[in-house]
């Protein structure tokens, strides 16, 4: 058996590690064109803290439009061309356009929907 | 008696390849339809629609999932895995990249709706796992089907960052394309899965006896029974916790976290279940699963909510969340052998859609009268304790059947 937990051991590890490439990749195609502006997720370094981080998008005049799961990532919004190299130049590493995300994108080991009621409830 | 003989050669299919293919048919079943959500959004704005648009045809998908699953596993356990893994990842293929041009709530309910509903029961779970427990040696089988249902949960938990990767690199419709290369991949695999039961390797049974055995078996229904509290569990839990948490004064940061937290232990809990399945009771192992299930909602639903109480509760219910698949799969396959295991599964797991169901719109349906879930967590305790009691007499035992005289 020990074989076996080798074996599931490396299939994890195996799908993690095309997983991670296949994500960093297509983040790195995800990212805004310095001179993008309108509503974004900024994407602050992990060492930094929620307030480090909204202080730095602060200083770039963004409005905040909300905070995420991440302290370290912040929805952000402004017009003003030019508004991702100014977070780039404030610290954040990578700058993405804001996606409609809710808690019911997480759908459950049954795909169930959500009901009308639930969905007017969270959004 | 018939008598059980080893598992025949499998020439270039051997069982290391057998169970990493079927694990990666699981992974890319289960992945590509969990980020199904992330078009919620993005679809319903594109065209207009109301949100109510989308989440009906996610109903109609997963009706046919679990409606689906006993013919598909009738079909491949009499044609063979290898053709019903194929016609359906071409079917899941075909609907999810046709989803993306889907402009009329008609044409969404068909593609998003029937087609996948369709293709995922041809690549479900039950087919899959079928043909690993029929491939691999008997003393392997509870382990690979734990590896296979723990291949699925980490599908889920990974490919919803993914999708969503996805949709901002390349936009939603796009995206959809992307998955639907990804469900269109089983296709090749199955060539590994392919083939069915040789005859010998059970007793000589046409499927409709194979039916009415299982119908007469007291276990079978128990396992039916058993697996449909399973369904209303994960469901009602999936769907209603987050507004649960929010309603008792919670952010919803915390649902999301408290989500993601039960994906990662659903791996490890469904793996070590399965491990266990080899060496303990099958049946002991499901009646501790549920029991423990109404432990950890009862203690979670009396003591104050805090965000570590949350964190906890999910940690604790990942564990017992898809641990249950691969002991019931087991069950089946122990009692009944692995000739017919697709369709007898198959039967089971819409036990466990039919309660899913359940536990989403009764979750629903009673916070709406009693403007609480309060009446719900108190009916999936008492539902955790019935599972509990029902999986203690299953004759776990495979069973003897006597061959025709001959003459």
């Amino acid at each position: 058996m020990a074989s076996g937990h080798k074996l599931a051991l490396g299939f994890f590890i195996a799908v993690a590690l095309l997983w991670a490439a296949a994500f960093g990749l297509t983040l790195s195609q995800a990212e805004l064109p310095p001179d993008a502006s309108g509503r974004v997720i900024a994407v602050y370094p992990f060492r930094w803290s929620g307030a480090a981080s909204t202080a730095a998008a602060m200083r770039t005049e963004a409005r905040l439009v909300r905070e995420t799961w991440l302290p370290n990532i912040l929805e952000l919004a402004s017009d003003e061309p030019g508004f991702v190299a100014r977070l780039q130049q404030e610290g954040a590493i990578g700058v993405y356009r804001a996606q409609p995300f809710t808690l019911f994108t997480l759908s459950g080991c049954t795909g169930m929907p959500p009901g009308p009621l639930s969905l007017r409830r969270l959004g | 008696m018939a008598t059980a003989v080893p598992t025949p050669a499998l020439t270039w299919r051997t069982p290391l390849l057998v169970i990493i293919v079927g694990c990666t048919i699981a992974l890319l079943n289960f992945g590509v339809r969990s980020g199904f959500g992330l078009f919620l959004e993005p679809i319903s704005a594109a065209n207009g629609w109301g949100r109510e648009v989308f989440a009906f045809g996610i109903a109609i998908q997963t009706v046919l999932w679990g409606a689906g699953q006993p013919f598909a596993g009738a079909i491949a356990d009499r044609y063979g895995s290898g053709r019903v893994l194929a016609g359906g990842a071409v079917l899941y293929a075909a609907g999810v990249a046709l989803t993306a041009y889907s402009t009329t709530p008609a044409m969404l309910h068909v593609t998003l709706g029937v087609l996948i509903g369709l293709g995922l029961a041809g690549t479900s779970f039950t087919v899959a796992l079928a043909a690993i427990a029929r491939m691999v040696p008997p003393e392997k089988r509870s382990w690979a089907l734990g590896i296979g249902t723990a291949a699925g949960s980490l599908g889920q938990f990974l490919m919803v960052p993914l999708g969503q990767a996805f949709i901002a690199a390349y936009g939603w419709a796009f995206a959809l394309i992307l998955l639907s290369l990804f469900a269109l991949a089983i296709a090749p695999l199955a060539t590994v899965l392919a083939g069915k039961a040789p005859e010998g390797t059970g007793a000589q049974q046409s499927l409709s006896e194979a039916l009415k055995e299982a119908g007469l078996q007291r276990s079978y229904w128990l396992l039916i029974f058993g697996f449909f509290v399973c369904g209303f569990h994960v469901s009602f839990i999936q769907t209603h916790l987050p507004a649960y948490i929010v309603d008792r004064g919670l952010d919803p940061a915390t649902g999301a976290w408290a989500l993601a937290l039960v994906g990662l232990a659903n791996v490890i809990g469904s793996y070590t279940a399965g491990v266990l399945g080899g060496k303990r009771s099958k049946k002991y192992l499901l009646s501790f699963i549920y029991g423990a299930r109404a432990v950890v909602i009862a203690v979670f639903v009396m003591l104050p909510m805090t965000e570590i109480s949350v964190l906890i509760f999910a940690f604790s219910m990942g564990l017992l969340w898809l641990s249950t698949v691969p002991l019931t799969s087991g069950l089946v396959a122990q009692i009944f052998g692995p000739r017919y295991m697709a369709t007898l599964f198959g039967i089971v797991f819409f036990s466990h859609q039919v309660g899913g169901f359940l536990g989403v719109w009764l979750g629903g349906r009673l916070f709406d009268m009693t403007g609480s879930y309060d009446l719900v967590w108190w009916i999936s305790i008492g539902l955790g304790v019935f599972a509990a009691i029902v999986h203690w007499p299953i004759d776990e035992r495979p069973l003897v059947r006597v061959a025709p005289a001959t003459a």
